[in-house]
């Protein structure tokens, strides 16, 4: 027998895959660190699709898929309709200024609304935290959130834990940086939930002003300086300082943050060598992410956006044929 | 003709571990002589080598032993892929997501290829439906066949084997499933009852 | 101020068997009262029915109606949300005689002729006494004095800008010290807006990414408005406390002589800000749940006496102003209604006695208000709440007298009920046995 006609692969024997039903993605909080690994893997397949030539899955023919953004974001909204499309979903979109959703019985008449046109899921993106929960309240389809307010952007945080697992492979014991704007970042937070939940020793840092009260307990280390938090990290991500936030409420200006918090060569020289930097976007370079480092060979923050596109292919398909089951899953 | 087999003995049997090896062999050559549009009939070095391209979970076990039973005997190994029909399938919505760590692995573009799909069980016929899907949606290959280690009744959809190592007499509440030894290699096969549809 | 004319063609109460709760002597064992003609005229063992009407009372307790520190009328302005008959529906289902109303209305009772018109309203609907409270400030906008002299004449019972905070330590000393030359204490809701957010700052508004507002924004004014009103020698009241630090603040300075009381609701006794994990805009309040030591501490505080009184804080809202998200929603809830058994929970918790829970809710509030004591004895008016300590309730459209239903309680099973309430001898509530 040739040697190499003895293919063993030492694969166990195969075994059902686990069933894993999402009826609507809140946030990363309500997950288990399974679920989010069982949604990791999905969107490993759904990556290779996006490698194809013919980019396209027919599984959620049929489906109509609401993206509701009360809040602007062009970034994310392309990418949950990249992601219906790829499965064959139809998408229908609905977008309004905060300013004339601001009244919330609004919001849910314009969810019913919308919804009686027959979504069979909506992905909402609101400036109010528990936006979305609310809406889980007044409408029978399947909810995604988007962000909501400083609460979560739990694909975000899918999409970060993404692309750090395929950087550093497990993530348990790990200690990844979070940098910048804690208290308005619902980025960290869904990473927050996200990474710990995966093993990963999460440290956030930032300007006192923007470490919120009682962060620790979610379960992560917080510094007030970002060299504690760079010191030996296999990752760091640079959280978005909003433009609003720069006048003088929580530090003195731009140019003073990117001193004592950006992240420059000289810090990122404090994570271990090779160490991936992220960043949600859009970036403020010069405040807080140098462009030498937004553009050097550690920086993922394109692959991100392309994982992005995968996870939320895999979330969309998720709560989708959850919901298609019409409630025979417990 | 292929053997009607009905399941035997207190665990119901379908295939011995003794048989396992004897269904393989016929089915390797099956493969080797299939007819292929436009052949006719050729030497045996001029016959074409198609890809085997076994269907998740069970086929690309059937595919793998195949690969090894003809790299014995015929001297060369066909190329193997494995398709992941999760995201092709038409009862999503009755069974639910499930999470897939397997994924769809060619080895090439198809168009043009001669490839034959293995599976282990031709029941309803949906997965095969679904396989031939995905396949067409990397490429356009010459030419399709399907072999399967075991053929039972039940087809929903108006397709048949080209080759099947056994036809199996079980009724509709039963489920055949391929037992596996520590090594991965296929042991026997089985009928049990099928489990209630969630 | 509870006694105006009595009505005449009043019922013959023969109130058996009940427990009587007297500020003085606490609890009794179990008695008869008759009342007749509107006042209490017999107190005794086995008393005979001598015609009267029997009301069994073997098990319940029996004591002066309650007397709540805040309820929003929402009238005038609002009547869709409520109105003065309809608050006083809800007081009397929920054992209360008499509630102050606060000045948040639309005008705001900031003039004598709207205190003067809520009195004329309450008194021609007649089932619960009504004491407005005048606002402190010209249209509640903490800038100028309102005239606090005259709406005291008309009948304001005390005075103070509702939740709208008075920024200007110089107007909240001056309205204290003004104050004082009518008798009428400064009712202060104790919070610094710049400190402001949502819900309690820490770890929970963290979590659910909600702006918090931390408890040293309710302990800085509570800390200000002690030493301003030592300063006026004037009677200070703190509505709605609810944080440990103002608690010892207060504590601190009753210690020192100042003349301060306080309050607070029924819902900071029991709940703390982790209940606002599902985001339900009913337990947004404008001082909001704060965390469990501050509860304890509430607690503590309202068992040594430094907090005398547990007000109701009742706040209709339209449901359109609650199915909003979180950020949007107006803050309160109802509660005239659900008081007592949220209060006897804390009873059957063994956080509080039944005596505290009574005197929090009898005594203390007349004591704030300077009203005459609670006790029940022949002669007195019978202005009365008998109250079942265990029965099972649910408030739902059956049984809430409310136009508004914005509370976390709204269909729960509740667990005590006020099932007689009299005032000056009138039946204004009663729950009839099935």
């Amino acid at each position: 027998m040739p040697t190499d006609a003895v293919t063993q692969t030492g694969s166990p024997p195969p075994t059902a895959a686990p069933r894993v039903a999402l009826r609507h993605l809140l946030g990363l909080e309500d997950l288990s660190g399974d679920q989010i690994t069982g949604i990791l893997d999905l969107a490993a397949q759904m990556k290779a699709v996006n490698a194809r030539r013919i980019k396209k899955l027919p599984t959620l023919r049929g489906v109509t898929v609401l993206t509701l953004f009360v809040e602007p974001s062009t970034r994310t909204r392309m990418s949950f309709e990249l992601a219906a499309k790829r499965l064959s979903a139809d998408v229908m979109s609905f977008s309004a200024a905060t300013s004339s959703l601001s009244k919330g019985e609004t919001l849910i008449d314009t969810a019913k609304n919308l919804e009686a046109m027959g979504p069979d899921l909506i992905v909402i993106r609101h400036g109010a935290a528990g936006a979305p929960r609310l809406l889980t309240q007044h409408v029978g389809c399947g909810v995604v959130s988007g962000g909501d307010g400083f609460h979560e952007h739990p694909t975000q945080g899918l999409l970060d834990a993404f692309t750090l697992r395929e950087k550093l492979g497990s993530l348990a014991g790990r200690k990844i940086a979070i940098v910048g704007d804690i208290l308005h970042s619902r980025v960290a937070r869904s990473n927050i939930w996200g990474l710990g939940k995966l093993g990963a020793d999460v440290h956030v840092a930032g300007p006192a002003t923007m470490l919120p009260a009682g962060i620790e307990d979610m379960g992560c280390t917080a510094h007030a300086r970002v060299e504690p938090a760079l010191e030996g990290a296999d990752a760091v991500m640079m959280l978005r300082v909003q433009r609003e936030r720069m006048d003088g409420g929580f530090f003195p200006s731009a140019h003073e943050f990117h001193r004592f918090f950006g992240l420059d060569e000289e810090r990122l020289k404090l994570c271990k060598p090779g160490a991936p930097v992220l960043h949600p976007g859009p970036m403020n370079r010069g405040v807080e992410i140098a462009p030498e480092v937004a553009d050097g060979p550690q920086s993922v923050i394109l692959e991100q956006v392309e994982n992005g596109v995968a996870v939320r292919m895999a979330v969309l398909y998720l709560v989708a044929a959850t919901h298609g089951l019409d409630g025979r899953v417990d | 003709m292929r053997p009607v087999l009905k399941p035997d003995g207190p665990d119901r049997v379908l295939v011995g571990r003794n048989e396992v090896p004897v269904l393989l062999r016929q089915m390797a050559d099956a493969i080797t002589v299939l007819a292929w549009p436009r052949d006719g009939v050729l030497a045996p070095d001029a016959r074409p080598r198609p890809w085997l391209v076994g269907i998740h979970r069970g086929g690309v076990h059937v595919a793998r032993e195949l690969a090894d039973v003809i790299a014995l005997s015929e001297g060369w190994r066909p190329l193997l892929g494995s398709i992941d029909v999760s995201f092709y399938r038409d009862d999503v919505w009755l069974r639910g997501p499930r999470a897939t760590d397997r994924g769809t692995d060619l080895p090439g573009d198809p168009t043009g290829q001669r490839i034959v799909l293995v599976d282990d069980v031709l029941f309803t016929g949906r997965t095969t439906r679904a396989a031939l899907n995905v396949l067409m949606d990397f490429g356009r290959p010459e030419a399709v066949r399907l072999c399967v280690l075991i053929e039972r009744g039940g087809r929903e959809l108006p397709l048949a084997a080209d080759f099947a190592g056994a036809h199996a007499d079980v009724g509709p509440a039963d489920s055949v499933e391929l037992h596996y030894d520590a090594d991965g290699r296929i042991g026997r096969v089985g009928v049990e009852a099928r489990v209630a549809r969630a | 101020m509870l006694l105006t004319a009595a009505p005449t063609n009043l019922p013959a109460l023969l109130i058996a068997g009940a427990r009587i709760y007297d500020p003085a002597r606490g609890l009794s064992d179990p008695i008869d009262v008759r009342v007749r003609q509107g006042h209490i005229a017999e107190i005794g063992a086995d008393l005979p029915d001598d015609g009267c009407e029997v009301v069994a009372a073997v098990g319940q307790v029996l004591c002066a109606g309650f007397v709540d520190l805040l309820a929003c009328a929402r009238e005038p302005g609002d009547e869709h949300e409520e109105d003065l008959c309809s608050l006083s529906d809800a007081a009397a289902a929920g054992g209360y005689v008499a509630v102050v109303v606060g000045p948040d209305t639309r005008p705001s009772n900031d003039d004598h002729a709207v205190t003067e018109l809520i009195l004329r309203r309450a008194r021609e609907y007649g089932r619960c006494e009504v004491l407005p409270q005048g606002a402190l400030s010209h249209r509640l906008q903490g800038q100028q004095l309102a005239p606090i002299g005259e709406m005291a004449e008309a009948g304001a019972v005390c005075f103070g800008d509702a939740d709208r905070p008075v920024t200007s330590a110089r107007l909240m000393r001056r309205a204290l010290e003004y104050a004082r030359s009518f008798h009428r204490p400064i009712f202060s809701h104790p919070m610094d807006p710049s400190l402001g957010g949502v819900m309690h700052e820490g770890a929970w508004s963290t979590r659910l990414g909600l702006r918090g507002s931390p408890a040293a924004a309710e302990a800085i004014i509570v800390a200000r408005d002690l030493m301003l009103a030592q300063l006026a020698r004037a009677q200070l009241h703190f509505i709605r406390l609810t944080t440990r630090r103002s608690v010892e603040l207060v504590r601190e300075a009753r210690r020192h002589g100042v003349a301060v009381t306080a309050s607070v609701t029924p819902w900071h006794l029991t709940y703390t800000a982790e209940a606002l994990r599902t985001y339900d805009p009913n337990l947004k309040f404008s001082q909001p749940l704060r965390d469990e030591a501050d509860r304890l501490a509430l607690l503590e505080g309202l068992r040594d006496g430094t907090i005398d009184a547990v007000c109701s804080d009742h706040a209709p809202e339209n449901v359109a102003d609650k199915c909003v998200e979180f950020d949007a929603a107006e803050p309160g809830a109802i509660g005239l209604q659900t008081v007592w058994p949220v209060l006897m929970d804390r009873v059957r918790a063994a956080e509080l006695t039944l005596e505290q829970a009574l005197h929090a809710l009898v005594e203390a509030p007349r004591r704030v208000l300077s009203l005459p004591s609670a006790s029940v004895s022949v002669g007195r008016a019978a202005s009365l709440a008998l109250l079942d300590l265990d029965a099972t309730w649910r408030l739902d459209a059956a049984t809430s007298r409310s136009r508004s239903r914005n509370t976390v309680l709204w269909g729960r099973e509740l667990r005590g009920r006020a099932v007689l309430t009299l005032l000056r001898g009138r039946i204004v509530h009663r729950v009839l046995a099935d």
